[in-house]
C-alpha cells in the first residue's frame, strides 16, 4: 500500500463543505493575504505574517486560544495574534540577545491562564540561557526575569498543569569534567513569572544518557510526561517526584533503544 | 544513533499522551515512530503505518477533539526511493508538506492540496483552534493557515501502480545481455564509473557518450547527483547507459578498483 496514491476514506469520510473544486482565484485557490481580507472560499484561508522564512526562523502556535496566536524566533521573538484574516503584531520586549531560540509555547490553565514561551536566549558574549516570556493575551510580552529561570543551559518545551506549567530542557552542570556538559532539568511555576527549578532525582538516568537534557513535556493536570532524547519521565504530582518510564518497543524497529537508560 | 533519531515530540488531548520519535537517517529514509497512553505509565506503540509520515525528521504535533493532528516536511533522498523518481522525476527529492490524522487509533492522510503549492507548503508548527486547524507552514514566507478540521478530507492509501519499463536494480546485480534496466548512475564525480555488475568493475570507455561538463546543461534528469537512466546490456562486455535518446556513456569491464568519489 502507498501514501504517494491514495483515495478519500470509504467510511467516516467527511467531505469538505468548500472542496477542491471551488477555486477562487489563481493557480492553487488560494490568495494568501497579508493584513487583507482573507479567501475563504476553497476551505483554507491564510494570512502572511511578513516574514521570510529564512532557515533559522522558528514558528509554534499557540493552542486554546482564540483568536490563534503565533510565535516566532527571528534573531529575536515576534508574535502575532491571527484574527479575521489579519495578522497583528504583538508588542515584545527589547532584549540583549544575538538571538532567541524557540522552544516551546502554551497557554495555562484556566480561562485567565498566562500565555507562557520558553527557549534559549544567545546573549551577545555567545553563552546561552534559558528564557521565557510571558503575556496574559498574546498581543503584550513581558520578559521573565526570574533569577531561577535564567541560568546557563536551554528550555526546548512547556506544557500547562493543573495548577501551572512546567519547562523542560538541560542546565549546564559545573560538575561534569566536560565544561558545558548538559543534564536533565525541569522547571514549574505557578504564573508563568515565577520559576522553580524541580528535583528529577535519578529518574533522568546515568549522566552520559542524560547529556541530551529533555526535549518535550506535555501534562494531563497534575499528570506529567517529560521526554529525553532516549527516555520518558513520568510525574503524577505535578513535578514533585519523577520515575523511569518503559515505552513497549516499536514493532519491527530495531535498535531504538540502543542507548542505556537509567 | 544518528542524527535524527530519537523521541522528539509530547503531547496530551482528548486521546491521551502521545509521543513521536523518528528512526532512521538520510541513507535509509527516517520514519515516524508513534506511542499513545492513557496514564502516561503504559504505551502502546500507535506509530504510522509505513509510508505515511516517513521522511519527516521534525514530527509536528496538535492535539484535537478526537486524536491528534501529525505533520511535518518529508525529506526524501532521491538514493533512498529511485522508484518514486522513476514514476515521477518531477517530484523526485522534492521536499513535501504532510498532515495525518491519528483518530480511533486510525491513521489517515489529510488532503491539503488545496492549501497551497506543495512544494512550498511546508508546516512548520499546528494547532487546533476551536473548530480549525491552524497550519504555520514556511516555504513562500511564514503563513497562518485555517481549515474546519473536521472538513478536510482523510485519505486513505491505495496500491500503487505497478511500475511499468524496465526492472530497476543496484549496483552488485546480475545483469544478462540483452536486456535493458533501470540504474541511478551518480554523477558527483562524473561518468566514468558504472557500478559493479556480473562481478566486475565497469569503466566508461573514453570517446563516448556525453562529456561530463555537459551533463548539467542537457536537461537531463538529473536529481541531486543522480541521473535516473537507463542501461542496456549490449554484449557480455558492453554496457550502454542512455538517458531518452541521450547515450550518456558506454561501459566495458575492467579489473581495476573503483575510483574514490567524495
Amino acid at each position: 500500500m502507498s501514501w504517494t496514491a491514495w483515495r478519500f476514506a470509504a467510511a467516516g469520510l467527511v467531505l469538505a463543505a468548500c472542496g477542491s473544486g471551488e477555486r477562487a482565484s489563481g493557480g492553487n485557490g488560494n490568495e494568501t493575504v497579508a493584513g487583507g481580507e482573507p479567501d475563504q472560499s476553497a476551505g483554507w484561508s491564510s494570512v502572511m505574517l511578513g516574514l521570510d522564512d529564512e532557515a533559522d526562523v522558528a514558528v509554534d502556535v499557540i493552542k486554546d486560544i482564540d483568536p490563534p496566536v503565533v510565535v516566532a524566533a527571528f534573531q529575536s521573538f515576534t508574535a502575532w495574534t491571527v484574527e479575521d484574516g489579519r495578522a497583528e503584531r504583538a508588542e515584545v520586549p527589547n532584549v540583549p540577545w544575538q538571538f532567541f531560540e524557540l522552544g516551546g509555547a502554551v497557554r495555562g490553565p484556566g480561562p485567565e491562564g498566562a500565555v507562557v514561551v520558553v527557549g534559549t536566549a544567545h546573549p551577545e558574549d555567545e553563552t546561552w540561557r534559558t528564557a521565557a516570556m510571558v503575556s496574559t493575551n498574546g498581543e503584550r510580552w513581558e520578559l521573565v526575569t526570574d533569577d531561577d529561570l535564567d541560568m546557563p543551559g536551554v528550555l526546548r518545551d512547556v506544557a500547562a498543569t493543573a495548577d501551572g506549567f512546567i519547562a523542560v530542557g538541560a542546565r549546564i552542570d559545573g560538575t561534569m569534567p566536560a565544561p558545558d556538559a548538559l543534564v536533565p532539568a525541569a522547571w514549574w511555576s505557578a504564573n508563568g513569572r515565577q520559576w522553580e527549578q524541580l528535583d528529577l532525582g535519578g529518574a533522568s538516568g546515568a549522566p552520559d544518557h542524560a547529556s541530551d537534557g529533555l526535549v518535550a513535556v506535555a501534562a494531563d493536570g497534575e499528570r506529567v510526561v517529560a521526554v529525553g532524547e532516549t527516555g520518558v519521565l513520568l510525574s503524577l504530582d505535578e513535578g514533585e517526584t519523577w520515575e523511569a518510564v518503559d515505552l513497549f518497543e516499536a514493532d519491527g524497529v530495531d535498535g531504538w533503544w540502543e542507548t542505556p537508560r537509567g | 544513533m544518528g542524527d535524527t533519531e530519537g523521541l522528539k515530540v509530547a503531547a496530551h488531548g482528548a486521546g491521551g499522551f502521545l509521543l513521536l520519535g523518528v528512526t532512521g537517517g538520510e541513507v535509509e529514509g527516517s520514519r515516524v515512530l508513534a506511542w499513545t497512553s492513557r496514564d502516561g505509565d503504559a504505551w502502546a506503540a500507535a506509530s504510522p503505518p509505513e509510508g505515511l509520515l516517513d521522511g519527516v525528521s521534525f514530527p509536528i504535533v496538535a492535539a484535537t477533539a478526537h486524536g491528534f493532528v501529525v505533520g511535518g516536511v518529508t525529506s526524501i533522498e532521491a538514493s533512498v526511493d529511485p522508484a518514486q523518481c522513476y514514476a515521477d522525476i518531477q517530484a523526485c527529492g522534492q521536499n513535501r508538506g504532510v498532515v495525518a490524522a491519528l483518530e480511533d487509533n486510525r491513521w489517515s492522510l489529510l488532503d491539503t492540496s488545496d492549501a497551497g503549492q506543495a512544494a512550498s507548503w511546508r508546516p512548520d508548527a499546528l494547532a487546533v483552534s476551536g473548530e480549525n486547524l491552524v497550519v504555520v507552514t514556511r516555504g513562500d514566507g511564514v503563513t497562518v493557515w485555517r481549515h474546519d478540521l473536521a472538513a478536510l478530507r482523510r485519505l486513505e492509501p491505495v496500491a500503487p501502480p505497478v511500475p511499468a519499463g524496465p526492472p530497476l536494480v543496484e549496483s552488485g546485480a546480475h545483469l544478462e545481455v540483452g536486456r535493458t534496466y533501470r540504474y541511478p548512475l551518480y554523477i558527483h564525480c562524473g561518468t566514468e564509473y558504472l557500478g559493479e555488475f556480473n562481478g566486475r568493475h565497469w569503466f566508461a570507455v573514453p570517446g563516448e557518450g556525453i562529456d561530463n561538463g555537459e551533463l548539467q546543461d542537457a536537461g537531463l534528469p538529473i536529481v541531486q547527483n543522480s541521473l535516473f537512466g537507463e542501461m542496456t546490456v549490449v554484449a557480455d562486455d558492453r554496457i550502454d547507459y542512455r538517458a531518452g535518446d541521450i547515450l550518456i556513456a558506454v561501459y566495458q569491464p575492467k579489473p581495476d578498483e573503483p575510483p574514490a568519489c567524495e
